[in-house]
């Protein structure tokens, strides 16, 4: 499942007085299982960017090709409805979007939805039960009387039930505990392994730089990079002027390097900075 | 210093015989910085509507300010402390900024000509005074979220809590509340008390309240809790950043103090650096 964007346009409201220019120009190529990030400020057109790979919004100008589909400023998005099973989109904060009474009801509407009957939308959505961390005891339970972080489970369960090919996360770990966090993004790493597109929406580079491949940072409404995480990590001075919270370790290493350490500042593991730190100390 | 909050002995339920807060005791002094931290479920913002008389104890004393929380002393009580929550959206009642400030002033019988001159102070204290006509859903979640400090500022109160409420914001929204939270902290001398689960910002605080499934684990200066590293893995948090590095570095035979204040470390290795 490959995803390319050709001079994707977005005006929100456009000829209106509250037309909003929201994407500009965006040419963009997520390699197929790849694990890629979206990063950028509040505002930038990640939402945005995002709803397009399903459809949930036609660009106004420029096509979006995800395998054979084509998307574009002509088409209805009826017809577009088995590109949604592909591409599966986990909104932010999705446990407000829980609405059965049963956590299989609400895991199996979507599988049913899709043509499943109702004997392989169960079987189904024991698996992705199992995947997201919960045992079988919970089909029976209401969504609504578990903590915040299995609620993000069960509605992720909900999304995994329809076997996309391309999911599509926004901000999945936002309010979760560390421990919580760690457990979802391992999950997901495992489906991106099985060999599913990953795109990751994060303001937490901490997650980027351990998680992801590669990185697209969105600036008013353009794409301003698309590169490997490692090169994003290196270019100091420009990660500097985006005014990102970077991940600890990088950081830390920058703040060294001002006073006289020369340490490469793409460093993912905190071991390996312990050991070069200490080299460059004995030295 | 004099204690502001005292907790002793204090139990909840939610089920019967399923106890949230068992039996749990600490006390905070007056001006300082205190951070609650444990995992979701262990009991954090249980502690935080206990306090605010929002739920029911079982068992046990809540002494805010001298006074014992009781139902004759609620909202005397109520009137020492503010409370922010998670989430943005959920605390806006007002249909512009300046509603909503007035809201918490319209109920405590503050003089009608008074109240305007009262809203833009405390909008100017924040940084919100341009948007005080502004519609709520304008806003960003940190403009949210400092108007509901804004509307919690006028009411005097001498105790603020933070309900984990930067943790829906993004960094730039979490920035601008992290840094007006310990500025009230030392401008105006009031007590913070932040329900959190991250630990980075629990190691800058002055005191910890570090809990697990309703208990309290430990309890004291950040570099004496955060330091207990078996301890914190056990509660499945992380212990600070620049603690892991210089344990690391100990154990290459470097001698370099213990830290969890990342500046405090860098400082300690650029002078072993220069000095080689």
């Amino acid at each position: 499942m490959s995803i390319t964007f050709k001079e994707v346009e977005h005006i929100y409201s456009e000829n209106t007085p509250f037309s909003y220019h929201a994407l500009k120009g965006v040419n963009l190529d997520i390699k197929q299982g790849s694990m890629t990030a979206l990063i950028g400020h509040t505002g930038s057109g990640k939402s945005t960017l995002i709803q397009h790979i399903n459809a949930l919004l036609l660009p106004t100008a420029g096509e979006i090709h995800i395998d054979d589909f084509l998307i574009s400023v002509t088409d209805k998005p009826e017809t577009l409805k088995p590109l949604r099973k592909k591409a599966g989109l986990v909104f932010q904060f999705p446990e407000y979007q829980l609405f059965e009474e049963t956590i299989q009801k609400d895991i199996i509407f979507g599988p049913k939805n899709f043509g499943a009957t109702e004997e392989e939308a169960l079987a189904v959505a024991k698996k992705v039960l199992k995947l997201v961390g919960l045992d079988e005891s919970y089909l029976e339970r209401s969504p609504f009387d578990l903590s915040g972080g299995q609620k993000r489970r069960i509605a992720i369960a909900g999304i995994l039930a329809m076997d996309p090919d391309i999911l599509i996360l926004d901000e999945p770990t936002a309010g979760l505990d560390p421990q919580g966090a760690k457990e979802m993004l391992n999950l997901f790493k495992k489906i991106n392994e099985q060999g599913k597109t990953v795109i990751l929406v994060s303001h937490d580079m901490n997650q980027v730089l351990e998680y992801c491949d590669d990185v697209v940072v969105m600036n008013k409404g353009r794409v301003e990079r698309h590169v490997s995480v490692d090169e994003l990590f290196r270019e100091t001075e420009y990660l500097t002027s985006l005014s990102i919270d970077l991940p600890i370790i990088t950081s830390f290493i920058l703040e060294l390097n001002k006073n006289g350490f020369d340490i490469d500042p793409s460093i993912k593991d905190i071991n390996e900075l312990i050991q070069v730190i200490g080299g460059q100390i004995h030295e | 210093m004099e204690k502001i909050i005292e907790i002793k002995d204090l139990s909840f339920e939610y089920k019967e015989d399923v106890k949230t807060i068992d039996n749990i005791s600490f006390s905070i002094e007056k001006g300082t910085y205190t951070t609650i931290l444990g995992h979701n479920g262990s009991g954090k913002s249980t502690i935080a509507k206990l306090l605010m008389g929002l739920l029911e104890k079982k068992s046990g004393h809540i002494i805010v300010g001298g006074i014992e929380l009781t139902e004759e002393t609620l909202s005397e009580v109520r009137s020492q402390i503010g409370i922010v929550f998670q989430n943005p959206d959920n605390q806006f009642i007002g249909a512009t900024v300046r509603d909503d400030i007035a809201f918490g002033l319209e109920n405590t019988c503050v003089e009608p000509s008074l109240m305007d001159g009262i809203i833009e102070e405390y909008a100017k204290k924040v940084n919100m005074y341009e948007f005080l006509d502004h519609e709520p859903t304008k806003l960003s979640g940190g403009q949210k979220q400092r108007v509901a400090i804004a509307g919690i500022l006028a009411m005097s109160p001498s105790i603020i809590i933070l309900d984990e409420a930067t943790s829906m914001l993004d960094p730039k929204g979490k920035k601008e509340i992290n840094s007006l939270v310990h500025q009230l902290n030392k401008d105006k001398d009031i007590t913070i008390l932040s329900i959190t689960h991250d630990i980075e910002e629990a190691a800058l605080s002055d005191y910890v309240v570090l809990l697990s499934d309703g208990h309290i684990i430990d309890t004291g200066k950040p570099e004496d809790v955060l330091m207990k590293q078996k301890e914190i893995e056990s509660l499945a948090l992380d212990v600070p950043f620049a603690y892991k590095i210089s344990k690391g570095l100990q154990a290459q035979g470097i001698k370099v103090n213990n830290y969890i204040d990342r500046e405090k470390l860098v400082k300690e290795l650029c002078q072993l650096h220069s000095k080689k």
